[in-house]
């Protein structure tokens, strides 16, 4: 199957573009960005008792791991990506949960038929969202414009799927 | 029968020697205490050794009354063996998960192996590769309860049954494990019907073609007589306690809850991102249940398993995958990844299905560097978490220092011991393993007609007293006027409390990093009387 062919040209795909770098950009202003160089107090005092509980011997190691900014900027990284793929904040919090079988639908069959400006669709939001953080009242909201085109595309495919030829 | 050893088994052997370290390596020391559950085990098992009957006195049980959960009784009754050759110990406790993961490695590479949607002999290994250094797969492989062992089992169950329906047969052998797995532990009790279901609706063609029909009525009949006490237990509330703890929530409420939990143990935050397990006794400190870089072969091996969903194996595996975690989301309000442990050998395969496209487009001298790295960076971060950290921050969580307390009554028997329990309703059995003490005579304690309504008697009494040993909640009014040492967390007893009555501290355990867990204070009646 060669769903939604004409949707093949440049124009919509620049525009999807166009409007994903729009919502970016809001996002990008109405976020509070993640402090990479800065621990909170309470974070301060984690990383002073963690020190003291490796083994003496293991004292450089525990400084790599604990107290280098190298170390916290990537453990701060790695939480804002692997939280962008929170399925409870997408689907419980931002949208309805029935939009997560239509947006898997969608979004596979998307990937099938035009996987690399899908692809970049998605990596970009994560990339920023990994970038800047999530401490937006709005939420991922480059995010959700992806999910919620992505499902539209799902619920268009299974009315397509089943109504009577 | 000739078996072919190749450069792919060698590999095999080598991962499950280097698990095998990971699994063991001192697994009597790591967790460095004993878990309430890890304790109703083992003192279970050593009371069955004894005496032949459970801690309450009923002669084996179908099913256990750990704390009022009724567990199915299986990993205690092996247990028993492993207690009567290596002693009640930790050790004893423990080895059976590990070894049951190590069975688990083998069952994830045959099911890479045989269920033929993966391109590459390669993958098969890295799927046993994952599955060994998962950071889930070796903390629960080193405790000593059942949920393991029930996992590895159903897994194992699922292995045979493909392998049956892969060549259009029903899998007896695969059938009766499934079977046995609801005998371990509460998850597959509930899970196995539900798979069961699911593969008769979608493999329905396989299972009732004519030559099947022989092993069908032979199917039906293990399942049956296997099932026998299972069906007995369903008539009694034991059965059913689940149930019953949960109440009778509305429609709407059970429709939330179970989205809610589906949602977060399938979300990849969950999953490579820190546990939304709220029990601290389920994980350890900065552990994912996977890597978090896991989390790009997995997203491309769903992308995989949906394009391949049309072939048996990935309809079965896609089965395996989405019924895994439906008892752990009705179960409740509370994440608990113990109860959704059958869906570590679908994820982990679905990463292989990841791998085995990443393999296909990146070449072999950037992908198996970068893996390397990966694995590398990934084993430091776990022992930090797991070695370091872990032992020093959890020891609450897993009853620490009640060993100690033990050892303390032991070496002082004419002292009376109060244990406040306002906090720690299960500590009694922690107790009771390490005192070692003869099961006859605590079962002495209970009346008879518990055993006579054991599957009926839902009531626990929240008070125990053996040995030099009470344990309760502190009667203020009448405990301090008599001559005991009354023992209780920092909160159990203030300042105000211990100028009032004249305590006087006589104990002090400290967890690893020194904060006093135990604190113990003896009474001063006379002085108490006499300022009346």
């Amino acid at each position: 199957m060669k769903p939604m062919g004409r949707l093949k040209g440049k124009w919509f795909w620049l525009a999807l573009f166009f409007l994903l770098f729009g919502l970016m950009f809001f996002q990008y202003k109405t976020t509070r960005p993640t402090d990479f160089r800065r621990l909170t107090e309470m974070e301060k005092i984690a990383q002073l008792r963690r020190m003291n509980e490796y083994p003496p011997r293991a004292y450089r190691l525990a400084n790599w791991i604990e107290a280098r900014p190298e170390a916290i900027i990537y453990f701060k990284l790695e939480k804002n990506f692997i939280d962008s793929f929170d399925l409870l904040v997408l689907f419980a919090k931002y949208l309805p949960a029935l939009f997560l079988p239509l947006f898997l639908l969608g979004y596979f069959e998307a990937v099938k038929s035009w996987p690399r400006p899908v692809l970049a669709l998605t990596i970009l939001p994560i990339s920023l969202t990994t970038l800047i953080g999530h401490d937006n009242a709005k939420g991922p909201i480059s995010l959700l414009a992806v999910i919620v085109l992505a499902s539209a595309f799902g619920l268009w495919l299974l009315i397509r799927r089943v109504r009577p030829k | 029968m000739k078996i072919k050893f190749s450069a792919n088994h060698l590999l095999l052997l080598l991962i499950i020697a280097f698990a095998s370290f990971l699994y063991f390596y001192k697994l009597g020391e790591v967790p460095n205490s004993l878990s309430d559950d890890e304790a109703t085990v083992g003192y279970n098992a050593f009371s069955i050794l004894k005496t032949g009957k459970d801690e309450f006195g009923k002669t084996f049980p179908i099913a256990f009354r750990f704390f009022g959960a009724y567990t199915p009784p299986l990993y205690v009754y092996l247990v028993v063996g492993l207690v009567k050759l290596f002693g009640l110990n930790a050790v004893s406790l423990r080895v059976l998960s590990g070894v049951a993961s190590l069975v688990g490695i083998w069952v994830t590479y045959s099911f890479a192996k045989k269920l033929k949607i993966f391109r590459f002999d390669l993958t098969a290994l890295l799927a046993a590769f994952v599955f060994a250094i998962s950071p889930w797969v070796i903390f629960y492989a080193r405790i000593g309860y059942e949920v393991t062992l029930g996992y590895i089992v159903y897994s194992l169950g699922a292995l045979f049954l493909w392998r049956g329906l892969a060549k259009r047969q029903l899998s007896l052998a695969g059938l009766a494990l499934l079977s046995v797995s609801t005998y371990i532990a509460h998850t597959e009790r509930y899970l196995v019907p539900i798979f069961l279901f699911f593969i008769l609706i979608f493999f329905h063609r396989e299972i009732f073609s004519k030559k099947n029909l022989g092993q069908l009525k032979t199917g039906l009949v293990i399942l049956v007589l296997t099932q026998a006490p299972n069906l007995y237990l369903a008539t009694t509330k034991a059965f059913w306690v689940k149930n019953i703890a949960r109440g009778s929530p509305s429609l709407g409420a059970i429709i939330t809850d179970f989205t809610t939990q589906l949602l977060t143990y399938f979300s990849p935050t969950a999953i490579f991102g820190v546990s939304s397990d709220i029990n601290l006794q389920h994980t350890a400190p900065e552990l994912p249940l996977f890597y978090s870089w896991l989390v790009v072969p997995f997203l491309v091996g769903l992308y995989q398993l949906y394009r391949k969903r049309g072939l048996p194996g990935g309809k079965f595996l896609v089965i395996l995958f989405l019924t895994a975690p439906l008892p752990g989301a009705f179960s409740g309000h509370f994440i608990s990844i113990q109860r959704v442990m059958p869906l570590i050998v679908p994820l982990v395969l679905i990463m292989a299905l990841g791998f085995d496209s990443i393999i296909q487009r990146i070449k072999p001298i950037i992908f198996l560097p970068l893996l390397t790295l990966l694995v590398v960076l990934s084993l430091i971060l776990f022992w930090r978490s797991y070695w370091v950290l872990f032992p020093k921050e959890r020891g609450l969580y897993w009853s620490y220092g009640y060993e100690e307390l033990a050892t303390r009554a032991k070496n002082e028997p004419l002292k009376k011991f109060v244990v406040d329990t306002a906090r720690a309703p299960a500590v009694y059995i922690g107790l009771l393993f390490y005192l070692q003490y003869p099961p006859v005579e605590y079962q002495k304690l209970f009346r008879p007609e518990l055993v006579k309504n054991y599957y009926a008697d839902l009531s626990l009494s929240g008070e125990y007293k053996f040995a030099n040993f009470e344990l309760r909640p502190i009667v203020w009014k009448k405990d301090v006027y008599l001559d005991q040492i009354l023992v209780g967390d920092e909160l159990t007893i203030s300042a105000d409390q211990i100028k009032e009555h004249f305590l006087q501290k006589v104990l002090e355990i400290k967890d690893p990093n020194g904060k006093a867990i135990l604190i113990g204070y003896q009474t001063n009646p006379k002085k108490k009387l006499f300022s009346r």
